[in-house]
């Protein structure tokens, strides 16, 4: 069994690897949410939940940015009689992943956007999906743009070891700022391949 | 119905048309053994055209003279590297707009690894045109100057089992390649901002409409992604007004657009293709296309019309907890299949009898 997972939504964009295993997480025990309230910035709390572990398969991942996943223990010493102190680990705020999508915006409308969606556990799939541009934060609605791709996740956030909830997170992907020059070489190198091919011989027609 | 892998008669003209969900591919027999390849869809790694001439037991290098790109989305370019590697003598043509600056200015700025270069259409063109250009820096005897193709170019002009054979650009219009040069202007995105993508549904307009005419007995149209728009300078509308073009009635037409409304024009069908004419359309498994409204339209222009493969709802079974909070986050959410392999049109004759013999495979079928 792997070991269990976490997302860490870092401010810099992920490093994207392929990944081909299917993965294997233990979860506490799920409940019956009693609470359903919404949170600001991206993310929709939608229940609380507590319990014992349980086994959950969560889809292996076409694009996966691996690097976000961390373990996030910390130690806690607490005293037990007779044996002195031990350390005793707790979970800090985690983000159990149960579904994710790559995404790329198709449309971008007044309150909503349109995207279309790869779940890599179903690659015979393409979904479609259109969410209203309240479940982004401000700063990600400056991406939103036709093309932006984007990692649609739905997961559990456990934060401590008695609060979780049920989360949508939208992380827009950040990549793409060139230096000038990297841009430059860029162009350069598309330059030198066209200008090898539009020789002479070439066959433009101007129609 | 024969096999898929059914070897095609020296005199049989043959249009395979191949649609794998998310592109499409078109396969042309011109007689005597030589193909035409209009556009490249892959599908779980295997590109599709090359796998069928190979599974006839031909050799793609020897028989694959031409090979269209109609247009740069990644539909259509699929796997086109590996296409034109493995098709070393083929004639590459694509549409006179990829020759602008603005052009190289979005490939530069897109193809770069960080904007997801693997899965980008404009990284696949950059491939195809580094081949190209290795080929002709290595002096290789087989390397022909691509062509930058717009309307009424010649693209190739031969004679296959006694019949000869013209292949011409309908499209793109002077108009087109101008407003797509504009369109990729605005595409492109300041150097210092975040960017990761293009639109994947963004404007057609500088698509290279493809006519096959085959001796005197059929003429070929082939729609890539042209659309219909207002003026009478663009799109379809340039097209049909065309004094140029081969003024005789095609009898196959591949529907342009996936079925597309923006795509569908009355005058196309009254005015360039034979009553009930053969029209093959393929379907685009991210937008729903052809939706069945359009499917209709299609069927009142034609009882011969194919599709290979209609978009389809998938009821994936997902964790309770994932289908609630999908229901809470979205407004809409649809779930579509990819057909199942293979997903292929084709389209036989013979000069005896005159006749179109359409066989189906995998989800393909005739629209009704």
């Amino acid at each position: 069994m792997d070991a269990p997972e976490t997302f860490n939504f870092a401010e810099n964009e992920p490093e994207v690897q392929w990944a081909n295993a299917r993965r294997t997480v233990v979860l506490p025990m799920s409940k019956r949410a009693e609470a359903e309230q919404p949170l600001p910035g991206g993310t929709t709390q939608r229940g609380q939940q507590t319990g014992t572990a349980k086994q959950l398969s969560v889809h292996p991942l076409e694009m996966e940015p691996s690097g976000n996943f961390q373990q996030k223990w910390s130690t806690q010493r607490s005293h037990v009689p007779g044996k002195g102190q031990h350390v005793v680990p707790t979970a800090e705020e985690r983000f159990w992943l149960l579904n994710r999508w790559q995404g790329q915006v198709l449309t971008v409308g007044s309150d909503s956007f349109e995207a279309q969606l790869f779940d890599p556990g179903q690659p015979a799939v393409i979904e479609y999906a259109e969410f209203a541009k309240s479940e982004l934060p401000p700063d990600a609605l400056m991406l939103l743009r036709p093309g932006a791709m984007f990692y649609w996740m739905i997961g559990y956030r456990d934060r401590g070891s008695r609060q979780r909830t049920r989360e949508s997170v939208i992380w827009m992907r950040r990549t793409g700022r060139m230096d000038a020059a990297a841009f430059d070489a860029a162009l350069g190198h598309v330059e030198d391949i066209w200008r090898a091919i539009e020789s002479p011989q070439s066959n433009y027609s101007a129609g | 119905m024969s096999p898929l892998n059914q070897t095609t008669a020296q005199d049989e003209i043959e249009v395979a048309v191949f649609g794998p969900g998310l592109g499409e591919a078109i396969l042309i027999h011109c007689g005597n053994g030589q193909w035409i390849c209009v556009d490249c869809a892959a599908d779980d790694g295997v590109c599709w055209p090359l796998q069928y001439l190979q599974q006839m037991g031909l050799d793609p290098n020897e028989c694959v003279r031409l090979i269209v790109a109609t247009h740069w989305h990644a539909d259509h370019v699929n796997r086109l590297s590996e296409l034109l590697s493995q098709c070393s003598r083929a004639q590459f043509v694509c549409s006179a707009a990829l020759r602008a600056d603005e052009f190289k200015q979005i490939v530069a700025r897109f193809s770069y690894k960080e904007t997801g270069a693997a899965r980008s259409p404009l990284a696949e063109v950059l491939k195809s045109f580094e081949l190209l250009a290795t080929k002709k820096r290595n002096r290789d005897a087989s390397y022909k100057a691509p062509i930058f193709a717009s309307a009424h170019h010649i693209l190739d002009n031969f004679t296959a089992h006694g019949r000869p054979i013209t292949v011409m650009a309908l499209s793109p219009s002077a108009q087109d390649v101008l407003n797509a040069l504009e369109a990729f202007a605005e595409y492109f995105v300041p150097i210092e901002q975040p960017v990761t993508g293009l639109s994947p549904i963004a404007q057609n307009h500088a698509s290279v409409v493809v006519s096959v005419q085959i001796g005197q007995e059929v003429l070929l149209l082939l729609g890539g992604d042209l659309q219909k728009t207002s003026s009478h300078l663009t799109g379809w509308n340039a097209v049909i007004a065309s004094t140029l073009r081969p003024q005789e009635l095609s009898a196959f037409f591949k529907v342009p657009h996936h079925g597309s409304t923006n795509a569908q024009s009355d005058d196309v069908w009254q005015r360039m293709l034979v009553p009930s004419v053969h029209a093959a359309v393929t379907q685009f498994v991210g937008s729903g296309l052809p939706t069945r409204q359009q499917q209709q339209w299609l069927c009142s222009k034609s009882p011969f019309v194919f599709a290979t493969g209609l978009p389809s709802n998938s009821n994936i079974r997902r964790r309770r907890e994932v289908e609630k909070t999908i229901r809470e986050s979205t407004r809409k959410f649809a779930s579509r299949r990819l057909p199942r392999r293979p997903a292929v049109v084709r389209f036989r004759k013979t000069s005896q009898d005159g006749a179109w013999r359409v066989e189906t495979f995998g989800e393909a079928r005739r629209l009704t």
